[in-house]
């Protein structure tokens, strides 16, 4: 709980006030719009996939029963507009590494290479997991999949990730990333 | 690696530029998003798919007064530029929209016990020749639309052109002077020949009677959850029972001193759809009132009197005006097992007396 937004904000907003329900938004729209962009590799497209998940709180957090579940709910709502953007969009290819045509052009591996390496379902589930520390069975609520289909897909992304590292010979992950660390 | 990876995965994604939250964006899709719910709700009342009519379509295809209907086999297609939605209709409101239809409505009769009208559409606007009474039991839901058989195309191939959506499974027959449509599978077959038989033994007014003994006894507002208790207390007059969404308003409405709107009619025109679904229409609510500026300010006292405070009360309200001086406010949790609590409020001092 207060992932997302501090609980008095989203108590405020389950209670049916406007106000309360725009100042939740605010509150959520970075995280909304970082976790979009991380899935989908595209700011345009996450900004799209963003305030359509921040529409949608608008809308319906009166109807949320708990402020308990509002993480698990948000997640879902992002991930799912998300996923919605990606399909739709017909250039996705050419968009998907655009986070990473971003990033500076000294460094041949960083997070988002990595990332654009995987296919979508592995990328949603390792960054739900590595960047937001969430279980496998957490995902798997989520992204509403079995959760040994959670599992598979992440010991794939690991193995595809493992394969990316060969090619850049012995040197370990970590120092690419380090040096991608300094550089930002 | 994965520790490494977590750390500067996260620390990739903190560095994204965040742009300004889009604020305006956002309450523009959230109202473009609601108004679609709104429409969703139309085809689901209609139990038909319902697509604007270009005209000229097919040779010799005739065009009836912004309705037609194409009956082809199961495949359903109903066209419409405009109609009225009546949600939780009272019997006033029904009797003044059916004076107008293009034919004698019978009204489905025979139907199974406990059941209640939820909502009913008529199409076009004016002279309805479609209308749609959508029925909730204990454990059921299904909506019949009765259609003037004038503005039926069953020899015509059903429009799919991938404008119009096309309602699959569908049952239909004849009967008097209309066809009634159904979806196939939201009916048991046994209930729908009890329904075909106790049609065919009335006649318009039976039938209109005995649908009036099936709407809300109560202006419903926001909700009905306790509706079979509130229409039990309600004593003479206008009673009008309030959900959840309604007392949420309460607050502000005292604030600014504003009456309760009874918004339960929508009218739609200027319908256009794009890929089977609605893509622009234009939709005034009909504001007629169903709590006085007094009245809210009165259901406002009894429910601050509460301990949970105005918005939070878990229950509905009741309320209704026997005289000039007195409002009588019932707040009925929503809970079965919860017991109603009546309250007496004066109307100049507002005074609360349980």
């Amino acid at each position: 709980m207060g992932r997302w937004a501090p609980p008095e904000i989203v108590t405020a907003a389950l209670t049916g006030d406007s106000v309360a329900a725009e100042q939740l938004v605010a509150a959520i729209w970075p995280g909304c719009f970082r976790l979009a962009a991380t899935v989908i590799g595209d700011r345009n497209l996450a900004q799209d996939a963003a305030q359509e998940a921040c529409a949608i709180v608008l809308r319906r957090i009166r109807t949320l029963r708990s402020i308990d579940a509002f993480d698990a709910w948000l997640y879902r709502i992002v991930m799912r507009e998300a996923s919605r953007v990606r399909r739709s969009s017909s250039a996705r290819d050419e968009q998907n590494s655009e986070l990473a045509k971003q990033s500076d052009g000294t460094m041949t591996l960083d997070v988002w290479r990595a990332l654009d390496a995987l296919s979508p379902e592995q990328r949603e589930v390792v960054v739900l997991f590595y960047f937001d520390d969430l279980r496998t069975d957490e995902i798997a609520a989520i992204l509403r999949v079995a959760h040994p289909t959670v599992r598979t897909r992440l010991a794939r992304a690991r193995e595809r990730l493992r394969g990316i590292l060969s090619d850049y010979g012995d040197e370990p992950i970590t120092t690419h990333l380090q040096v991608k660390h300094h550089v930002v | 690696m994965s520790s490494d990876f977590s750390a500067f995965g996260k620390h990739a994604r903190y560095s994204i530029p965040t742009p300004e939250v889009p604020m305006q964006s956002i309450r523009r899709r959230a109202r473009t998003a609601a108004e679609r719910g709104r429409f969703g709700i139309i085809g689901a009342c209609a139990a038909v798919a319902i697509a604007l009519v270009v005209a000229g379509t097919g040779a010799g295809a005739k065009l009836y007064d912004g309705v037609r209907v194409w009956l082809n086999g199961g495949n359903i297609v109903m066209a419409i530029h405009s109609g009225v939605i009546m949600r939780e209709p009272d019997a006033a409101a029904l009797q003044r929209e059916i004076t107008h239809a293009t034919f004698p409505v019978l009204f489905p009769v025979g139907l199974p016990a406990g059941t209640r009208v939820q909502m009913i559409t008529l199409t076009p606007m004016g002279r309805p020749s479609v209308v749609s009474v959508s029925y909730e039991g204990p454990h059921f839901k299904y909506t019949l639309t009765l259609v003037d058989p004038a503005v039926v195309d069953s020899g015509a191939s059903v429009v799919s052109d991938g404008t119009m959506p096309v309602m699959k499974d569908a049952q239909h027959w004849r009967i008097g002077s209309e066809v009634v449509v159904v979806h196939r599978g939201s009916i048991a077959a046994r209930e729908l020949d009890d329904i075909k038989a106790a049609m065919a033994a009335s006649s318009p007014s039976a039938s209109l009677a005995a649908t009036e003994a099936l709407l809300p006894k109560v202006v419903v507002v926001g909700g009905d959850i306790r509706l079979g208790v509130a229409e039990q207390l309600r004593p003479a007059g206008r009673s009008v029972l309030i959900g959840k969404q309604g007392i949420e308003s309460i607050p502000n409405l005292v604030t600014r001193a504003q009456p309760l709107l009874d918004r339960r009619v929508w009218h739609l025109s200027s319908i256009t759809y794009r890929n089977g679904d609605i893509r622009t229409a234009s939709m005034t609510k009909a504001d007629g009132i169903a709590v006085s500026a007094a009245g809210v300010r009165a259901i406002g006292t009894v429910l601050q009197s509460q301990a949970k405070g105005a918005s939070r009360c878990a229950c509905e309200v009741l309320f209704n005006q026997p005289n000039a001086n007195t409002y009588w406010i019932w707040t009925i949790p929503l809970q079965a097992s919860g017991v109603a609590r009546k309250y007496t409020v004066d109307a100049r001092t507002f005074t609360v007396a349980p």
